[in-house]
């Protein structure tokens, strides 16, 4: 009788379904390697120390500098002419100097810039302290003339005596006349102010212009003393390590493109079992190939593409115009680490852009469907004889989504997954992938069976146990019990009254 | 997906990934218009990420500052059977006004408490959906779609609480107030499991997650049984026979939200063929529906209790004072 109950048609309805899908995506790991051949060639056309150490020797603040180093150089060999060593290494300092100045102009003339500024500071200070000498004659022409001179040594310290100024004074240029474009008197409206501040500008300017033409030579000796001792030797140094930063550059983008390797393989090891397929990628050759098939000129499409990311002001006619011109005559200050990261980008895209998943999957697309198929199954172990005692119709469903197809090639190979898929379950479902997207997904979905055949279902029962005697309230009240507790194995008795009786 | 559309509502951190997840591959589809995302969350602290402001249309905070947990605690009465249940018999211990700040964590009961006083709220966001995708003029049915896991605090418990609503009769005209009265189709929920990732904590936490998705399995099948308010529930397989075992929180979020698009593109494929298969069948099957067997576990006992409103109390006769039967209220304008 019990069992004929079972029988009696009830209103009970199956509502459970269970999915899980994989992925058949394209193996990235292959196509790092491929990147890293095709650097390597494009590294051999423009050598990469090229790329990052151009030198543009235009500095005559440089030239001037290298040739004080040079002058030193001689004087030494006059004196000393035995000490071939010690010349050889000057001759490469000087020669390291040289570089350094054509690399580095700019970083140069602010550095020395704030040397001259400090010395002629202190020089001026002690002008002004004897010019407040000369007008303690006259206090009313104190403030003005004070005035007047602070605005004309901050113009002179800051601003005028600087390289320009050095090479006009090299060029005959007098010390005087330049004191005399800075050094205006002011308007005073009485013509016996007026007097009073020639007289008194008269003999600031020759205090001045004595001052400086005293202090001119001593200056620029005390100048070239201190950028030899102060500047120049820790520089050589720094020059040294910008050297090898220079001859490394390629090194390290290699070192960089090795780790960004290594480091996707270690995010893909171990994640063999989640439902995606990794097809292999193309070999180096192939990707070398695609490469080059659609633009040979890989550097001239790379310079577009830093011009396009690195926003960079810059003729587009000469970076378009291929052949005739360089990676380094267009880029000569870009990081190296920027310049990798652009180039590893744009071989991305242009290798992303040939590699479909189509062309992975031709030519083993049997086994390649079955495989995703299995890994899509669902965790629902009903057994056969359930069915027909339960007489429930679990029913499968399969949908697989495919990305887009770029030619007639990818169009052939979908059309034969398509047919292979229909073979495995007849009534599977297809649909196309969201734009962008480059993997094939099979997502398999069985409905309409009882909860129970979930394969772990059972297994939560000690849980569910272990949780009530912690006095965990799993449950919400009125849904399934009316005291949030686990519900009782038997009528009316929680787990734990059971544990009691 | 033709003249239907679709409001998903995504619940707790599962919810949420997957549905980023889905959003992003629906919208290069160019199929969002026909879906309203909903996030509901206890734990406000997800609700302002970049990603949830940009992906969901709708974002529902439910969770109670220390004033509102004590406005419950001492009103409870006003919230329903339920909360007034909970409050008395858990309040100095479950009710705490500061150690709700941080979510539910795995305490359904809270999330309950949070529903409850918001429902009012959540109802009007249902309805507001609702209209949004009926406006876009798109659709001509709205099927409700519910992502979240089962082991959690938050999303198992609005699961089964919003399912509630779409299933009781009162609250369920609060819902499409002013809308067709067939606009709703029956809910398909996706539940992701937490059998491979439950195994990552420590015995009490991990019993306490397996424990709360055994408890959300029963608690839909109780309420299928007695409201009838889902289509289908599908569960995540975390593990097959083919060695496939999705132990990262990453393989989750893909294969969640790759599937849960598949499964609504393709809604009519999948429909007919349950039409021509179970579906049929559940007038003359022998199945009894009863699935707790394994557990060995009594079940369907509180089928009377659920049919009756949580959230309000029952409207006392005004003449006798007695308690109205629930066929005397009158049901639901469709059946009328």
């Amino acid at each position: 009788m019990n069992q004929m109950t079972r029988f009696v048609a009830s209103e009970q309805r199956p509502i459970r379904a269970s999915f899980n899908c994989s992925s058949i995506v394209p193996d990235q790991s292959g196509k790092n390697e491929a990147i890293e051949e095709t650097f390597n060639q494009l590294a051999q056309k423009c050598s990469v120390s090229d790329l990052f150490a151009k030198v543009d020797v235009t500095a005559l603040d440089g030239v001037a500098i290298t040739s004080e180093v040079s002058k030193e150089v001689l004087v030494i060999l006059d004196k000393d002419p035995d000490s071939n060593q010690k010349t050889e290494a000057l001759l490469n300092q000087a020669k390291e100097v040289l570089d350094f100045c054509g690399n580095r102009q700019n970083r140069l003339r602010e550095a020395t810039d704030v040397s001259l500024t400090t010395l002629m500071s202190s020089t001026i200070d002690q002008l002004f302290q004897a010019a407040g000498q000369v007008i303690n004659e006259d206090p009313m022409l104190v403030e003005p003339v004070v005035e007047k001179i602070e605005d004309a040594c901050n113009d002179f310290a800051t601003r005028k005596f600087s390289f320009d100024y050095q090479k006009r004074l090299k060029n005959g240029c007098s010390a005087m006349e330049e004191l005399q474009l800075i050094c205006q008197p002011p308007i005073v409206s009485s013509a016996v102010g007026k007097k009073l501040v020639n007289q008194v500008f008269s003999a600031v300017r020759r205090m001045l212009g004595f001052a400086v033409e005293q202090k001119n030579a001593q200056l620029v000796d005390e100048l070239w003393r201190r950028l030899r001792e102060q500047n120049i030797r820790p520089r050589i140094e720094s020059l040294r390590q910008t050297a090898q930063t220079s001859t490394e550059a390629k090194e390290a983008i290699l070192d960089w493109l090795v780790n960004k390797h290594q480091v996707y393989v270690e995010q893909t090891q171990g994640k063999e079992s989640n439902g995606v397929i990794k097809l292999p990628a193309l070999t180096k050759d192939q990707v070398i190939d695609l490469l080059h098939r659609q633009d040979t000129d890989v550097e001239a499409g790379f310079r577009n593409y830093l011009i396009a990311e690195a926003k960079i002001d810059y003729p587009l006619a000469t970076a378009t115009n291929g052949a005739s011109t360089t990676l380094p005559e267009i880029y000569p200050n870009l990081p190296p680490e920027f310049v990798g990261t652009c180039f590893v980008s744009f071989i991305n895209r242009r290798v992303a852009a040939k590699l479909t998943v189509y062309k992975l999957v031709k030519g083993n697309v049997d086994s390649i469907v079955k495989k995703a198929y299995d890994l899509a199954a669902p965790l629902v172990d009903l057994q056969g004889r359930a069915i027909p005692q339960l007489n429930v119709q679990p029913t499968p469903n399969v949908i697989v989504s495919f990305p887009q197809a770029h030619d007639s090639v990818d169009t052939e190979v979908r059309h034969q997954m398509e047919q292979q898929f229909t073979k495995v379950d007849p009534q599977t479902a297809f649909s196309n992938a969201p734009a962008g997207s480059d993997e094939i997904t099979i997502t398999r979905l069985i409905a309409g069976f009882p909860a129970s055949c979930m394969g772990h279902l059972s297994d939560q029962r000690d849980s569910y146990e272990a949780a009530h005697l912690c006095d965990h309230m799993m449950h919400i009240p009125g849904f399934a019990s009316f005291d949030g507790k686990a519900l009782s194995p038997d009528s009316g008795s929680s787990p734990q009254e059971r544990s009691t009786l | 997906m033709n003249n239907l559309g679709f409001i998903v509502f995504v619940m707790g951190g599962v919810g949420k990934r997957a549905g980023i997840q889905f959003m992003k591959m629906l919208r290069n589809l160019g199929l969002h218009e026909k879906v309203v995302v909903v996030y509901l969350d206890t734990d406000g602290g997800d609700l302002n990420d970049k990603e949830v402001r940009e992906y969901f249309d709708i974002v529902v905070d439910l969770s109670l500052s220390p004033g509102q947990i004590e406005t419950v605690r001492e009103n409870a009465g006003c919230f329903g059977p339920a909360v007034e249940f909970v409050v008395r018999k858990y309040g100095a211990q479950l009710v705490n006004e500061y150690e709700a700040q941080a979510g539910s964590r795995t305490i359904r009961m809270l999330t309950l408490l949070s529903f409850a006083y918001y429902l009012p709220a959540i109802l009007d966001v249902i309805h507001k959906a609702s209209c949004m995708l009926m406006g876009r003029g798109l659709t001509r049915f709205i099927k409700p779609v519910m992502i979240s896991s089962s082991g959690g605090g938050c999303g198992s418990a609005v699961q089964v609480l919003l399912a509630y609503c779409f299933g009781q009769k009162k609250l369920k005209r609060q819902i499409r107030y002013g809308l067709p009265s067939h606009i709703h189709s029956p809910i398909t929920a996706v539940l992701a499991e937490p059998f491979t990732l439950a195994r990552l904590h420590k015995p009490p936490h991990r019993d306490r997650i397996l424990s709360n998705s055994a408890a959300t399995t029963i608690e839909t099948e109780s309420l299928d049984a007695a409201l009838k308010p889902y289509e289908v529930i599908y569960h995540l397989a975390f593990t097959n026979s083919s060695g496939v075992i999705l132990s990262s929180v990453q393989d989750l979020d893909r294969v969640l939200g790759n599937a849960i698009l598949q499964i609504l593109i393709c809604t009519d494929v999948v429909a007919s063929r349950r039409a021509d298969t179970f579906a049929i069948g559940k007038q003359l099957d022998r199945y009894q529906g009863l699935d707790s067997h394994r557990f060995g576990l009594e079940f369907g006992m509180s089928h009377e209790f659920v049919d009756r409103n949580l959230f309000t109390r029952d409207l006392d006769n005004p003449f006798t004072g007695e308690p109205v039967a629930d066929e005397q209220k009158g049901g639901d304008s469709d059946e009328i």
